[in-house]
């Protein structure tokens, strides 16, 4: 667990919750299965909003996890091969 | 899991602990705050036969200004070291480093000392006990003797403490007229530092006089990265002229590789917190 780096209160931005209903228009009673369906959407979520904040340097791609070293690489990889 | 057994002793007194370790021999254990050694015990990784507890020893708990240092008992917490007002007004870059040490509850157990004695090569507290060139003293049965930092900390988790010593005392030189800054580069927040830099600065006139930088976990123990500190000596108190003079933080250093960081990105690190902490205790 030492080097699992869970994320505790202090590395979290202060975020508002709400809820959004659409009912299913191909099930008689509007119902969808949820689960897994918002844990699939945020990785490439975040890993298209990193991307995004650096592709002005020459990033097209930046490998998961999304760790500084991995950022640091991807940087280092499009700075020798110059800006695209 | 639960320790292996282990006699246990309670001392009041640092002679009475001194006497408690050579009674047990080699592998026994001096107890502080128990925030390094409980998990050591608890994980198995050391069994030893007896645990000296010395949380209960009142020297060692004391803060005294001795005129041009501050004496701190090596059974401080290292909450009381981030918020005591006297390391506050004459050894900030202590006090900041050990407001960066883990969470709250573990500043509130853990101790400078310990911190210290343990030596784990990505504590902050080491790295700013050498750049503030710090001195140890080390009780044992025949005596005290005081240790410079750049003597105390010897390798991965080893000091000077001999087995049958306990570590006493802090003494730790005013830095008035200096600039301080820690800069900690760790993934979340209670987490150890991947890498750390401490700085200390002194500037007169807008020119950098003096300087001192430390590194934690770039190597076995701190290191005072002397490049640097050579470089800054003589330049302008400026972001530009303090990122070149930063540029030689990871020479010398031979950092490990591990989950969080290989040694590049460690020296990477290294080079831009470098800059970071002195130009922040330059007020550049």
């Amino acid at each position: 667990m030492g080097d699992y780096l869970i994320a505790s209160a202090a590395d979290l931005p202060s975020f508002i919750t709400d809820r959004t209903v659409t009912p299913s228009s191909t099930h008689p009673l509007g119902t969808k299965g949820i689960g897994e369906a918002g844990a699939i959407a945020s990785t490439p979520a975040i890993v298209n909003g990193v991307v995004d904040a650096i592709r002005h340097l020459g990033v097209n791609d930046v490998l998961m996890p999304t760790s500084p070293q991995n950022v640091y690489r991807a940087l280092q990889a499009a700075n020798k091969g110059g800006a695209a | 899991m639960i320790p292996s057994a282990f006699d246990y002793v309670k001392a009041t007194t640092v002679d009475e602990a001194v006497a408690a370790l050579v009674a047990a021999g080699e592998d026994a254990k001096v107890l502080g705050g128990g925030q390094s050694l409980l998990p050591v015990l608890r994980l198995r990784l050391n069994a030893p036969s007896t645990v000296v507890d010395i949380s209960n020893v009142a020297e060692i708990r004391t803060i005294t200004d001795e005129g041009s240092s501050i004496l701190i008992g090596a059974g401080v917490t290292t909450d009381e070291v981030a918020n005591n007002a006297l390391v506050k007004a004459h050894a900030p870059l202590l006090s900041m480093t050990a407001d960066t040490v883990a969470d709250r509850a573990i500043r509130h157990r853990g101790t400078f000392g310990g911190s210290c004695a343990h030596a784990d090569p990505a504590g902050d507290l080491p790295t700013a006990a050498a750049a503030l060139d710090c001195e140890f003293v080390i009780a044992g049965p025949g005596g005290r003797r005081t240790v410079s930092a750049s003597d105390f900390f010897v390798d991965f988790f080893t000091t000077a403490v001999g087995p049958d010593e306990v570590l006493v005392a802090v003494r730790v030189p005013k830095t008035d007229g200096w600039g301080a800054h820690y800069e900690k580069f760790n993934r979340t927040a209670q987490a150890w530092a991947i890498v750390g830099v401490a700085a200390l600065v002194k500037v007169d006139g807008g020119v950098i006089t003096d300087a001192r930088v430390a590194l934690t976990n770039m190597g076995p123990k701190p290191i005072r990265a002397t490049s640097v500190e050579a470089a800054l000596k003589g330049q302008p108190a400026t972001a530009d002229a303090i990122k070149a003079a930063a540029a030689s933080a990871a020479d010398g250093t031979k950092p490990t590789s591990d989950v969080h960081a290989d040694a590049e990105f460690r020296s990477h690190l290294a080079r831009v917190l470098t800059g970071r902490a002195v130009a922040a205790a330059a007020g550049a």
